[in-house]
């Protein structure tokens, strides 16, 4: 079966489109929406009414649920001044926005999904706001992997899609009690995650769309990268009133604020 | 060397049984650490708090930080980081969170907030149950994947815990993975982690076998550990 | 070249001449004495000359010119909102080095008319403007740092208009200022910290500020980002008490020199 898996649309209508007929060429069997449905882009009420007449099953993003929960994030999650001022402004201007309907089905959104050894998840299993860069210590990645019980786990929430492939783990582990010595030998098979990218804030240097598809026969993963006139939706930013600095970020394919500086750092509030 | 204690419980006769057993030591002992649950729900850990903030002559000054009691009491009293004593009423019941906040008195509760939630020290980390949180329970049989994210997250070689309550060393001795990333414009080749020996440290618990107290001693300088088991009260001997 | 004892510097806006002057400077250690004509509101180039040449004594523009003879050699910058023809200066011109630093293709020009000597800067003639820049004093402002990376990024990649060269000195929250520069041609240094002393009390009275040369600027959209950028009263309260504990905490050869 082949799979298509998207995440952090962030209420780009345009960007959602180009993927969704792309998916469609593919001949994908089924898809599958790794949250931040909206937030920075002009569309998200259309970007959710779409989701919703799909049926796509989708988890709850950083962005969903700060809209539904309002804005609760402290100060740690933004990795500047500047960042928070602008996100705080796209917060308010979707929260305007947004229809109560809309509010109400990304409340309902789950956390993760599971699909036989498959796992779904937008930041990481333990947390939505948690990075899993590319460069994450493998034992770390390992981990948030096993932590599913899943082979292969899905993330997005990092804007820059990547498959990382984790083979021949081992550990040797000798546990000492006061009741005697025991030893242990670990050994993890292959284990990957896979980030879907961002289909409506990308970051990886081009504003093009990204998605993946995953094809649960022969295991194997495509990036797809989907060209679409990001221009119509930088002047959908410019003509809805949202910061204008977000269009040019669009176009540069740098996304709409940075990241942290650390970004495993994840607040423990 | 340094002592390493948890799980009091408010039990103070345990803790008597234990620095007495310090202060039979020959040698000096430099951090005398308290991994938290000092208290207990019993109007004794009152009166523990205050032996433990007077050390008499010759006595370490133990440093001390939060358990899951001391959380526990601080959720109650609304000063918690979350809203709801969930975890007391799962395990102990409803009762419970009147015991609990009929036992501890202001001036016990007013010391419970100043604690600190862990000590980093050499490549040490000491905290009662774990990075991820003060009920995370670590123990002989956690999947050693796990053992080894609690200590990448505190960015420690050696993790000293005591929320089981057990006394035991996990040493990961050796590790070895092999990563590779794909992306939209690269393929890496594969790359090996290898892992350097680390271990984590349950500490036992002082308070919490009646008569029986155990605790940790390590020696910083060879990096060796001992554990300690002292025996006291009326079951002396036979337990 | 032979030794005079004045240099008069003069080109467009962003050809190069501050860079071309730090260059004589800091590969020298005898006293020299620099002044900046034209530009009294935002000295960044004076900031920048003074913080990293500390045999450099600073001339502000209205210095008597009794003192500019008491060091040499003396740099003279001036900048090309002077009209070099009604220039009037208290020294004989033919006793001084002329020096004009042009971009690349520009040929024929008034400067190269007034030099006695004109030297090609690495930087093209579109990226070089005879137009006054615009400039934003900053003077007071702190900024966060991960703020002003974004916004000095953003500012060289075009999201503010089309630049060319661009230079500042900001103030950040640990009491330290930077210099940033930015330009086409100009050697890829982004920004270094100053040798100053760091503020840790209050907002800092030196001067700090930002310069652009380039096209289609948004000078309304830049100002209202670098106040962005910027720490309110209370949290800059927080930190500078924070940072004051901490360095108090500190052995003293670990304190900020």
């Amino acid at each position: 079966m082949k799979i298509a898996v998207m995440s952090c649309i962030h209420g780009n209508y345009e960007a959602l489109n180009a993927v969704l007929s792309d998916i469609d060429r593919q001949k994908a069997d089924k898809i599958f929406c790794l949250g931040d449905l909206v937030g920075y882009g002009p569309h998200p009420n259309a970007v959710v009414e779409m989701i919703r007449s799909m049926d796509i099953p989708t988890v709850q993003g950083c962005w969903d649920e700060d809209i539904v929960e309002g804005l609760n994030a402290c100060e740690c999650s933004y990795p500047s001044i500047l960042a928070e001022k602008r996100g705080k402004a796209a917060h308010e201007w979707t929260n305007d926005q947004i229809h109560p309907e809309v509010r109400e089905y990304l409340a309902q959104l789950p956390l993760s999904l599971r699909e036989e050894n498959l796992c779904f998840v937008h930041g990481s299993p333990h947390n939505q706001h948690e990075y899993l860069m590319p460069e994450v210590n493998a034992f770390t990645a390992l981990e948030r992997v096993m932590a599913t019980g899943a082979d292969v786990l899905f993330c997005g929430h990092t804007h820059i899609p990547y498959v990382r492939t984790l083979d021949a783990g081992q550990l040797a582990v000798k546990v000492q009690q006061p009741e005697g010595t025991s030893t242990k030998q670990f050994t993890a098979p292959l284990k990957q995650i896979i980030n879907a990218g961002s289909v409506g804030e990308p970051r990886h240097g081009r504003p093009n769309a990204t998605y993946v598809i995953y094809d649960t026969d022969d295991k194997l993963t495509t990036l797809r990268e989907v060209e679409y006139d990001y221009q119509l939706t930088c002047q959908a930013i410019i003509d809805k009133g949202l910061p204008a600095i977000f269009a040019w970020r669009l176009a540069q394919g740098l996304e709409y604020a940075e990241r942290a500086e650390d970004p495993t750092h994840v607040c423990e509030r | 060397m340094w002592a390493i204690a948890s799980g009091i419980e408010g039990n103070l006769a345990a803790y008597e049984a234990v620095v007495a057993d310090l202060k039979k030591s020959r040698q000096e002992v430099e951090n005398f650490y308290l991994l938290g649950d000092i208290i207990g729900p019993t109007a004794e850990s009152n009166r523990l708090v205050k032996r433990i903030q007077q050390p008499r002559n010759g006595e370490p000054t133990p440093l001390v930080c939060q358990g899951w009691w001391e959380e526990q009491i601080l959720i109650l009293r609304a000063l918690g980081r979350t809203g709801e004593p969930t975890q007391l009423i799962d395990r102990y019941g409803i009762d419970m969170t009147k015991t609990l906040w009929d036992a501890i008195d202001s001036t016990t509760l007013e010391w419970v907030r100043s604690l600190e939630f862990g000590f980093a020290e050499l490549d040490c980390f000491l905290i009662h149950g774990s990075s991820i949180d003060v009920s995370d329970e670590l123990t002989p049989t956690t999947d050693p994947i796990q053992m080894l994210d609690r200590l990448s997250r505190m960015e420690a070689n050696q993790l000293f815990c005591g929320r089981s309550g057990l006394a035991f060393e996990y040493k990961i001795e050796s590790g070895s993975l092999t990563s590779q990333v794909q992306t939209l414009d690269n393929l890496s080749s594969p790359t090996p982690t290898v892992l350097s020996p680390r271990r984590i440290i349950g500490v036992g618990s002082v308070g919490r076998i009646e008569g029986k107290a155990s605790y940790t001693l390590y020696y910083p300088g060879s990096n060796k550990l001992e554990f300690k088991t002292v025996r006291y009260g009326a079951k002396k001997g036979f337990g | 070249m032979d030794r005079h004892p004045i240099y008069l510097v003069t080109g467009p806006c962003g050809s190069g001449k501050t860079t071309w002057i730090h260059q004589q400077l800091i590969t020298s250690t005898e006293p020299s004495a620099y002044i900046c004509l034209g530009a009294d509101a935002t000295p960044i180039d004076l900031t920048y000359i003074t913080a990293t040449c500390p045999h450099v004594k600073p001339i502000s523009a209205g210095a008597s010119w009794t003192q500019l003879a008491e060091i040499q050699p003396l740099y003279v910058e001036i900048a090309p909102q002077l009209d070099l023809s009604s220039l009037q200066l208290p020294v004989d011109l033919e006793s001084c080095q002329r020096i004009a630093i042009v971009p690349k293709g520009l040929i024929d020009s008034e400067y190269h008319d007034w030099a006695t000597q004109t030297l090609i800067s690495e930087v093209t003639e579109k990226n070089a403007t005879l137009t006054a820049s615009p400039r934003w004093g900053l003077t007071g402002e702190v900024l966060d740092p991960a703020s002003l990376n974004v916004f000095w990024d953003e500012l060289i990649q075009g999201a503010y208009g089309s630049v060319s060269r661009a230079k500042g000195i900001f103030e950040i929250v640990d009491g330290r200022a930077f210099y940033f520069s930015f330009g086409v041609g100009y050697p890829d240094v982004t920004y270094f910290e100053l040798p100053l002393p760091p503020v840790l009390n209050g907002r800092p009275t030196r001067f700090s500020g930002l310069e652009v040369v380039g096209d289609k600027l948004q000078a309304q959209v830049i100002m209202e980002t670098l106040q962005d950028c910027g720490l309110d009263d209370n949290a800059l309260a927080y930190y500078q008490e924070q940072i004051r504990s901490q360095l108090s905490t500190e052995l003293p050869e670990e304190v900020l020199v």
